[in-house]
């Protein structure tokens, strides 16, 4: 079965280190991964480089990470930017 | 009006705005001295009063809404709500200086402020605050009228590592942006993206390319990210397929002569960004030994297309060749433009009158003579026009001594005679510039300090004099202190010890005394703000020299020091020496001749002969010019001399006294040296002017080795 990650509250630099620490535990045990991103409150430029960090980190090691539920803070953010939730940066 | 009509007009407004800011000056100046004087004060008022009044006629707003201000400054002077003080003379005196550049400024083809004119307009502004009293209120500027037009941009960001840190999220300035147009397709840059494990999660890696659809200026799109310009990477350019766009309006600016203007007023570059390239390519000029051009630093970091800067580059050559001579006016007298066309109508008449009668007639001689008369006159009469007074230069002085003795903190007057002297306007405006120094230096090293003034029993006032009047063919103008004189020892001092003269060498007080116009003299040891920067009274000879005038320097010590600066009236005619060299003819400036003697035939073997006892180098002309044929069996020596070195120049046969007009030698012959210039002989074949000093300089220093 999958493993999945809730990330919930801010996904901002005030809180990036804890963050990243949580992603990079996680992506150490599964082999695929969901993150689950409903309770993301707000999401700033830390948060949206560690998310993609962590997405090409796990498919260097061939795990497939997929990111699910986006909040709305999330979804504005990545439609903004012009990225793509599923995939590699369109 | 018509575009030709309208730049005609323009001009028209240029030199009336350059002649009232003169007024302006000259009038602050004066008021300083009688602050009472109603006139004065009723005419300031008036300068700037029609210098706002005329340039609301162009719709050029920006000076309007500053010379308005003084305007009311000068309004409540005159209504004597406000007294005249040094401090107000010192804050107006400023605002002419700057109105005097936005003025130039419209020259050049800018019809709106730049940044830092507005900025220091600003300043000045606020330093006559104090003097607007509130009865007054400043009237609002004219608005702009601003055209939207919808423009895409491509920006480049690379936010500095530390962004984040500094609370800076760059997802917020997209958001910002987000208000003031479209973001219309953005990729997002994850290459900085380091791997996850060398990751530091609170800095920057991200960055952002985005096409953005927008009207909002350039430098508004640049001022939101002023508080993160310092340390990222921020580039805004027209989006691909865009540059055309730029293209086409800056064919469709006005003239302007400098590259960043155009480049700034057709919307593709900002003031900002203009400020940057400038300052690497200072930056490169002090590391590399070459300035690189402007366009070249805009294209290299990425600022604007090349096309564009293209473009702009050929509207700035365009606009340099249309500014050619025929754009310029001069001023001149009307009774001497008539004068001239009354001559010429003489001339007419005096020419039919040789028509009608035959050479052996009765009259024919006399109907002749009076051709030749009236040739000279119109000739007189002609070179007249281009005659102005030398006093709006010397009066500009006052200005320059009244500043620098509050630099210096001394008391000088400064006293202006014979300003009605006339001479050759080319003359007038090149004479400038030495004038300037000599007169900064009379000020900082002639004129004493207060105290030792006072010691010696001298007024505590200091006095300087310029002084110009015309002697035998020339115009003489003199700079005069009442200081402290040339110290004759320390300059013979100071002459030795930099190896220019031998220990012990008898030298008469003259020759002292011209050392100091000698190239690196200089016995001022502590380099002050004004003079003394290496830019010496060599500097000023050569100058002078190069009008072919003369300075010479009386001294009394105690007592004062004169520079006399001799100078010809004009630069277009010279009386010459005609000689012949085979085929060829040359002009040598008859001032230069001291004496001519047969070439003795035991020197034909060598480049020297002696002179009543003294060796003399010379100068074969057929060498030199490469001009084929044997020399005739007797030739000519045509002594010259030039600071105080002699020389020979051996020719074929001297032709005489010759009034000489000077054509100047085009670009081709540019580089070429000891010729100055070419005229046309009687019977229509061209000679060359020698320029005796390079002439004399190559080649007589080598010879004088070999003696």
């Amino acid at each position: 079965m999958k493993d999945a990650l809730i990330i919930d509250g801010e996904l901002t630099v005030a809180v990036a280190a804890e963050q990243q620490a949580r992603l990079r535990a996680f992506l150490e045990r599964g082999t695929a991964a969901d993150v689950d991103l409903s309770g993301v409150t707000e999401l700033d430029t830390a948060g949206l480089q560690l998310l993609l960090v962590a997405r090409r980190e796990a498919a260097q090691r061939g795990i497939t990470l997929t990111f699910h539920n986006p909040s709305r803070a999330v979804h504005d953010v990545f439609v903004m930017a012009h990225l793509d939730l599923d995939g590699a940066p369109r | 009006m018509t575009d030709d009509d309208l730049a005609d007009a323009l001009d028209t407004f240029i030199t009336e705005a350059r002649e009232l800011l003169q007024d302006f000056e000259e009038g602050l100046l004066g008021l300083e001295d009688e602050p009472s004087a109603q006139d004065s004060v009723n005419a300031l008022f008036r300068t700037m009063h029609t210098l706002k009044g005329s340039a609301g006629l162009f719709g050029l707003h920006h000076l309007v809404a500053f010379t308005h201000v003084v305007e009311t400054v000068l309004d409540s002077v005159r209504e004597g709500e406000l007294a005249v003080s040094a401090e107000l003379v010192s804050a107006l005196l400023p605002c002419g200086d700057h109105v005097s550049s936005m003025v130039e400024g419209v020259a050049a083809g800018r019809l709106d402020a730049t940044t830092s004119e507005t900025v220091d307009g600003d300043r000045l502004l606020a330093a006559l605050q104090p003097f607007l009293t509130l009865s007054s209120p400043l009237a609002p500027v004219l608005a702009e009228p601003e055209v939207d037009t919808l423009r895409t941009w491509r920006l480049t960001l690379r936010f500095g590592p530390d962004s984040l840190r500094n609370g800076m999220d760059p997802l917020s300035f997209l958001r910002y942006l987000a208000t003031m147009g479209v973001l219309e397709r953005v990729t997002t840059l994850t290459d900085a993206l380091p791997d996850a494990e060398q990751m530091d999660p609170e800095t920057c890696y991200l960055g952002f390319v985005i096409d953005f659809v927008s009207g909002a200026a350039k430098a508004d799109i640049e001022d939101v990210f002023d508080f993160v310009r310092e340390d990222s990477q921020i580039s805004i350019v027209p989006a691909d397929g865009q540059a055309d766009d730029y293209v086409k309006v800056i064919e469709g600016l006005p003239d302007q002569d400098r590259l960043g203007d155009l480049l700034v007023r057709s919307g593709a570059v900002t003031d900002l960004e203009i400020a940057r390239a400038l300052q690497i390519q200072q930056e490169r000029n002090r590391t590399g030994d070459s300035l690189p051009p402007l366009g070249e630093i805009l294209i290299e970091t990425q600022t604007v297309p090349k096309p564009v800067v293209d473009a702009a580059l050929g509207k700035q050559r365009k606009t340099a060749d249309s500014r050619s001579q025929e754009t310029q006016t001069i001023r001149v007298y009307a009774n001497r433009l008539d004068k001239l066309i009354d001559l010429v109508g003489e001339l007419v008449i005096a020419q039919s009158s040789v028509g009608i009668h035959r050479p052996d007639e009765e009259g024919y001689d006399e109907a002749q003579g009076e051709v030749m008369r009236l040739v000279e006159e119109v000739r007189h009469s002609a070179l007249s026009l281009r005659m102005v007074p030398i006093g709006t230069t010397l009066r500009r002085f006052e200005r320059v001594v009244r500043d620098v003795c509050v630099d210096l903190d001394k008391d000088v007057d400064l006293v202006i005679t014979g300003g009605e002297a006339e001479m050759d306007k080319a003359l007038v405006e090149r004479i400038g510039d030495p004038l300037l120094h000599l007169v900064r230096n009379a000020l900082d090293h002639g004129v004493e300090p207060r105290a030792d003034r006072e010691r010696q029993g001298k007024p505590i006032r200091g006095k300087l004099r310029l002084n110009a009047f015309h002697d035998a063919g020339s115009i003489v103008i003199e700079v005069a202190d009442d200081g402290r004189g040339l110290n004759r020892d320390r300059i013979l001092g100071k002459a030795v010890e930099r190896g220019m003269v031998q220990p012990g060498t008898v030298m008469s007080d003259h020759e002292v005394y011209d050392l100091i116009f000698e190239p690196g003299f200089s016995t001022v040891e502590t380099v002050s703000n004004l003079s003394g920067r290496g830019v010496g009274m060599d500097v000023v000879r050569r100058n002078i020299a190069e009008l072919r005038g003369t300075i010479e320097v009386l001294t009394t010590a105690g007592a004062g020091t004169t520079f006399r600066i001799r100078l010809p009236l004009t630069l277009a005619i010279i009386d010459g020496f005609l000689v012949g060299v085979g085929p060829s003819a040359f002009i040598v400036p008859l001032d230069r001749v001291t004496e001519c003697v047969e070439l003795p035939p035991n020197a034909a073997e060598r480049d020297c002969m002696y002179l009543r006892g003294e060796v003399l180098p010379f100068i074969r002309l057929r060498t030199i010019f490469d001009i084929a044929g044997t020399p005739p069996r007797r030739q000519n020596v045509v002594v010259i001399e030039q600071s105080g070195q002699r020389a020979g120049l051996v020719v074929d046969t001297l032709l005489g006294q010759f009034q000489t007009v000077i054509k100047p030698l085009g670009v081709l012959f540019s580089e070429a040296r000891c010729i100055s210039g070419s005229t046309i002989l009687g019977n229509g074949e061209v000679a060359l002017i020698l320029d005796v000093g390079p002439l004399v300089a190559e080649n007589v220093s080598r010879e004088q080795v070999l003696v």
